[in-house]
């Protein structure tokens, strides 16, 4: 039984968190930094230590002082939360070394899935679809090279092994511009990176960001709760999330679902976690798995009724879920428009006071925030200062009740990102659904330009 | 504010040591400035949502409330310091706001007189960073 929890995170998912453990009866500790001294969770929480100055480096990224914290305060668990050290393995394994649990998967489901190669590979292990290429170095031999780019099937997309963020990258769309973009893509990765190593894989040129969320106790029970949209995002973070995916047959998601609770039972999975999958053309491949609650899990919340941290506790002090996979159900729609502080024409972050503070309320909406009218947001931490998730009976009527709540919600003092959602939910190919992630950074002018 | 009110006070800036002194009434600011940069009659506080209004100004503002950074890395050097040459476009800081790092470059020529905060502290929009001569 786990009676005290010490909350390692900050913002809205520590106040979330809180008032999971409230439910569950569980004694709240939270640790916060210098700069977070003010917020309203800290004093709502049973105990709080502050363990260090503002800086994330010093404070909630401090395995030894969050550990410390919970040492003197004999906290049974930590929570994580999402971001800082979540998915740390080896502060996973110092928690568990000091006798405590921690609130999330075992540090080796961390590693495993850490590893970009270690986790395609147990994917594929799991019968899980992955992005189409060998998962190793292309030979030297150009007809060998020829014969697995027209096995993959163009267009096909080079990747120097030692590239990332965008580097390195050239994509193939027939057989004749193969072999000297190869040419240029090893003498790319030699130069830039010390290693002409190049994979190949199939390249997506207008893929959705679709994702699972699974769910696995300790006694081999692992079940899927639905898929989400996150394909609205802008550099790689997500703004704007939904439950269900829409215009994906149901008898699909289900297929894919299945092969990702699989996957949960073959690698051991404890706790909550998603899998994220591109989707194009009717096919979904596994890009990466978050061994962690996410901000989007409310959508998942909203559609299945699962209190999914209270569940994450509970599966971590050892019970088992109560419900088979024939109990879970998707219904209805839901949205989550994450606010960021932040401009929304140029993303230019800003922190600061909040004047005016007013949030929507009504039937079938859920407001998850820390922040309120006269709090400062701190510069020192990301942008995301509250959740506005809504639910309906209907993807339109979730979408129409969203577009109520934006109008209700107000803020002042900071530049929020309220006006970009305003503009999205009359995107018209938004509102039809099944946009994909490069919609929004390639109309981004065009979308708020329409709103005005 | 009039005339004789603004001769009083040149004359009490010359009469004093001060490099630079700044005076508001009724919605006027007057600001003074010693050496070779005439002084001016300034617009109420610069909007922190237009940093361009203080470009060419002979001080350097904080576009945005952040912690200011005066080095690209701990172990690099400085970006520049006091008696630094400038060309207009150089990095004279960085302010760091919510994981995004925004350059703060020179929009004139010139020399740096000071440095008017330390790294890592917190600057509010439209704070002043620096100085030039």
């Amino acid at each position: 039984m786990i009676r005290s929890i010490l909350i390692a995170n900050r913002g809205e998912i520590a106040l979330r968190i809180m008032r999971a453990c409230e439910a569950l009866g569980i004694e709240t500790i939270v640790v916060y930094s210098q700069a977070d001294r003010e917020a309203s969770y800290v004093q709502r929480a049973a105990r709080s230590i502050c363990i260090g100055p503002a800086a994330a480096s010093k404070s909630y990224l401090d395995q030894a002082a969050i550990l410390f914290a919970a040492e003197v305060t004999k906290a049974d668990a930590i929570h994580p939360g999402y971001g800082f050290l979540s998915e740390n393995a080896e502060f996973a394994e110092r928690v568990n070394d000091a006798g405590r649990i921690l609130i999330g998967p075992t540090a080796e489901n961390m590693r495993i899935m850490g590893d970009k190669i270690s986790a395609k590979r147990a994917m594929i292990a799991a019968g899980v679809p992955c992005v189409p290429g060998p998962d190793s170095a292309l030979p030297d031999d150009p007809a060998a090279v020829r014969a697995i780019a027209r096995d993959i099937g163009y267009p096909i997309i080079l990747k120097a092994a030692g590239g990332g963020g965008g580097r390195g990258m050239r994509v193939v769309v027939m057989e004749d511009e193969l072999l000297p973009s190869l040419a240029i893509t090893r003498e790319e990765g030699r130069k830039a990176f010390g290693n002409d190593s190049i994979y190949a894989e199939k390249f997506l040129s207008h893929p959705r960001h679709i994702e699972i969320q699974v769910i696995a106790d300790y006694h081999g029970r692992a079940l899927w709760l639905g898929s989400r949209d996150c394909s609205l995002q802008r550099r790689h973070q997500k703004i704007l999330e939904e439950a269900p995916a829409p215009g994906i047959d149901p008898q699909l998601i289900a297929s894919i679902g299945e092969r990702c609770a699989d996957a949960c039972r073959y690698l051991n999975y404890r706790g909550v976690g998603t899998f994220e999958f591109l989707y194009e053309d009717g096919a979904f491949y596994f890009i990466e798995m978050n061994t962690r609650l996410q901000v989007e899990h409310p959508v998942t919340e909203m559609t299945t009724g699962i209190d999914l941290v209270q569940w994450q506790i509970r599966v971590a002090q050892g019970d088992p879920l109560p419900f088979k996979q024939a109990d879970i159900r998707c219904e209805g729609h839901s949205f989550e428009c994450r606010i960021n502080a932040e401009d929304p024409k140029t993303f230019m972050p800003s922190p600061g006071l909040i004047t005016q503070w007013d949030m929507p309320n009504g039937p079938h909406i859920r407001v998850d925030t820390h922040a309120f009218a006269g709090y400062r947001v701190p510069p020192y931490y990301d942008s995301l200062i509250g959740k506005l998730v809504v639910h309906g009976t209907t993807r339109d009527e979730a979408l129409a009740r969203l577009r109520e709540a934006l109008a209700e919600t107000n803020i002042t003092g900071i530049a929020t990102n309220i006006d970009l959602h305003r503009a999205l939910v009359n995107d018209s190919a938004f509102t039809k659904g099944g946009v994909d992630i490069h919609h929004l950074e390639k109309n981004h002018q065009n979308i708020l330009g329409s709103a005005a | 504010m009039e005339l004789d009110q603004i001769k009083k006070l040149i004359d009490a800036m010359a009469a004093s040591d001060l490099a630079e002194m700044e005076f508001n009434e009724h919605g006027w600011s007057l600001r003074l400035v010693r050496g070779h940069q005439p002084a001016r009659r300034q617009s109420p506080r610069p909007s922190p949502q237009k940093p361009q209004a203080v470009e060419a100004d002979a001080t350097v503002r904080s576009p945005l409330y952040g912690i200011v950074w005066l080095r690209p890395q701990p172990d690099a050097p400085e970006f520049v310091s006091a008696g630094s040459a400038i060309k207009a476009g150089q990095t004279l800081c960085i302010v760091e706001a919510m994981k995004v790092f925004h350059e703060v470059r020179a929009t004139r020529d010139g020399t740096i007189a000071s440095i008017l905060v330390t790294a890592g502290s917190e600057v509010e929009a439209g704070q002043d960073l620096m100085r030039f001569g």
